[in-house]
């Protein structure tokens, strides 16, 4: 089966993009998510609010399948269990740590990661094209990412999360660390993901960035759900809710 | 299978732009190999003189000649010259019906050859007056000091690949693209095949290159070309499976990079690749057998300069291949119950 033809009726399907369902995570004796229900549609932006601490990170962990719930579902783009090769296909995942190789050129590490997700050779070139192009590093593509600068590395590993048109995006707090212009760049980027009818949850503290690209808010505390609606309707104080727990 | 290859050609490509790995895998055992190379005397020496006896005669004179060898370490074996062929004894003594002896002298250990003289001219002298002629066993004991020095260099290359792998490792966990690979749609034996494929790729073609140069620049001979492929292969992939073990041990950068390079330094010291094994002690001769690194410089010497029978090199390879699959399987354990 061509994987791009397969992707892309992943992101027309009717079923949601993700159903979570009664999560739960101890690590150590701390319930680091404590009971999350979580649903996302295609062509949805939610952003992950909370301070550090908060479970946000652990939350995508159990979503992306490297960590095994103690409790509860997960259902991506209508296949259960993100351990199975075929539930993964439907994701794409940029943890919090820049996830690109420094030894390895944009298009090595765009290629790379495509042969993992098992693209043919001709989708692999195309969507090699759209990773450098979105990634703004056409004209750096044969450069080792080791010369890149902290914004361009990001922008790589965001692009690098996309290769294979996932259905889901997970994103870790993909600005940490950037410039202003690398910072928009991403922005834009996730606003022309959503467009395109890819559901993308997008985890930060940063309050500017989740109002400009996100549809709806889930604002996490001690690993519960404290709010979750559009950013505009919740009537919580979140800049002094971050800082508290930030503080904490 | 594709996707084991796609993470064993992305391996392979990160240790070949790493310089620092590039120098522990070639030029570090090269400057291991010019200067103890430079150092060894032209023959190999033992703590203890031994002297192989195959006595077929067995009579009372021939029990008090052997007795009468003051000083030495009697082995008593059939294949006399095998013992010597492998650097076990400096002569064999052949005793033959009828009471003729035959002395065989490893030629490249000239003085524990002429101490070996006199202990026998001595117990002759002590009454047992028999026919003795000598002769040389040729083409079996190291030309040059590059001769002994160059398959402990080859294995200085192997700890070199898998420090530089295991390095990778702790690499690919800092940055998070361990993270990324975990989430991505593959089976966690598939990570660990295509880190193995990159392994035995890559430590077969340093051995290879190392011991070209030990051939062309050196002149090192290869008496057993059939061997050395096999000696070279079982190597690799036992360090291989060394590498994926020592990969997943441990849960954070500086533990894995702490047991690597801790472990591997041990299977050094102890199998003869810092202290060569005919000059340690008894003791350690017997601990040397627990590092894979005394059993690639066995299967590698006797590919190359001691040319033994391919027979012969067999066991030390198939103890190299038990390491690796036992390391590779506890990797595989390790990893599934850490995921």
């Amino acid at each position: 089966m061509d994987m791009d033809a397969g992707m892309s009726n992943l992101c027309l399907t009717l079923a949601p993009a993700l159903k979570a369902r009664g999560l739960r995570k101890k690590l150590g004796s701390t319930a680091a998510v404590a009971g999350v229900d979580l649903t996302v549609r295609g062509g949805e932006v939610v952003g992950l609010l909370g301070a550090n601490g908060a479970g946000k990170t652990t939350l995508l962990h159990l979503l992306a399948g490297v960590l095994a719930p103690d409790a509860g579902t997960i259902e991506i783009a209508g296949a259960s269990d993100p351990t199975r090769p075929r539930t993964r296909r439907a994701l794409g995942f940029a943890p919090q740590a820049t996830a690109v190789y420094d030894e390895l050129t944009a298009a090595e590490n765009l290629r790379f990661f495509g042969s993992v997700h098992g693209l043919g050779r001709s989708a692999l070139r195309a969507r090699v094209e759209h990773g450098l192009a979105f990634a703004g590093l056409i004209d750096r593509r044969d450069d080792r990412v080791g010369t890149y600068s902290g914004g361009m590395k990001r922008r790589l590993h965001v692009a690098c999360a996309l290769i294979h048109q996932p259905a889901l995006l997970l994103l870790d707090e993909p600005t940490v660390g950037v410039d202003a212009a690398s910072r928009g760049h991403l922005l834009d980027g996730v606003t022309a993901l959503r467009e395109q009818g890819c559901a993308v949850i997008y985890a930060s503290h940063h309050l500017d960035e989740v109002a400009r690209v996100c549809d709806r808010v889930v604002v996490l505390s001690k690993g519960r759900v404290i709010a979750e609606d559009r950013l505009d309707a919740i009537h919580l104080d979140l800049e002094a809710l971050l800082r508290a727990e930030g503080a904490a | 299978m594709n996707v084991a290859l796609a993470i064993a050609g992305k391996d392979l490509r990160v240790l070949l732009r790493d310089k620092g790995a590039l120098f522990w895998a070639c030029v570090f055992p090269l400057a291991f190999a010019l200067l103890f190379g430079a150092i060894y005397p032209h023959s190999s020496s033992t703590a203890k003189i031994a002297i192989a006896v195959h006595d077929e005669e067995r009579s009372p004179q021939t029990a008090a000649l052997v007795t009468g060898l003051v000083g030495m370490e009697v082995i008593h074996t059939a294949d006399a010259d095998a013992r010597v062929q492998r650097g076990e004894a400096v002569a064999a003594l052949h005793i033959a019906r009828g009471g003729a002896l035959n002395l065989a002298v490893d030629p490249s250990r000239g003085a524990e050859g002429a101490y070996v003289d006199a202990a026998l001219t001595r117990a002759l002298s002590a009454g047992c007056a028999v026919p003795l002629t000598r002769r040389n066993i040729s083409g079996t004991a190291p030309r040059s000091g590059f001769e002994l020095a160059f398959p402990a260099a080859v294995l200085w290359g192997l700890i070199g690949c898998a420090g530089a792998f295991a390095a990778a490792s702790v690499a690919e966990r800092r940055s998070g693209t361990h993270l990324r690979l975990r989430a991505a749609p593959i089976r966690m034996h598939t990570l660990l095949l295509g880190k193995l494929i990159a392994c035995i790729v890559a430590c077969a073609a340093d051995a290879a290159l190392l011991v070209l140069i030990a051939r062309v620049a050196f002149g090192v001979r290869i008496e057993r070309f059939a061997a050395l492929p096999l000696a070279i292969a079982s190597c690799a992939v036992c360090f291989g499976g060394i590498t994926v073990l020592l990969g997943v041990m441990g849960r954070t950068e500086q533990s894995v990079g702490g047991a690597s390079w801790a472990t591997l330094l041990l299977f050094a010291m102890i199998g003869g690749a810092m202290v060569p094994l005919s000059v340690m002690p008894d003791w350690m001769r017997v601990l040397s057998s627990a590092s894979p690194v005394k059993w690639g410089i066995v299967a590698l010497e006797g590919a190359t300069f001691r040319g033994l029978p391919i027979a012969e090199v067999l066991p030390a390879c198939g103890v190299l291949l038990l390491f690796g699959s036992v390391a590779l399987l506890s990797g595989a354990v390790l990893q599934r119950r850490t995921a």
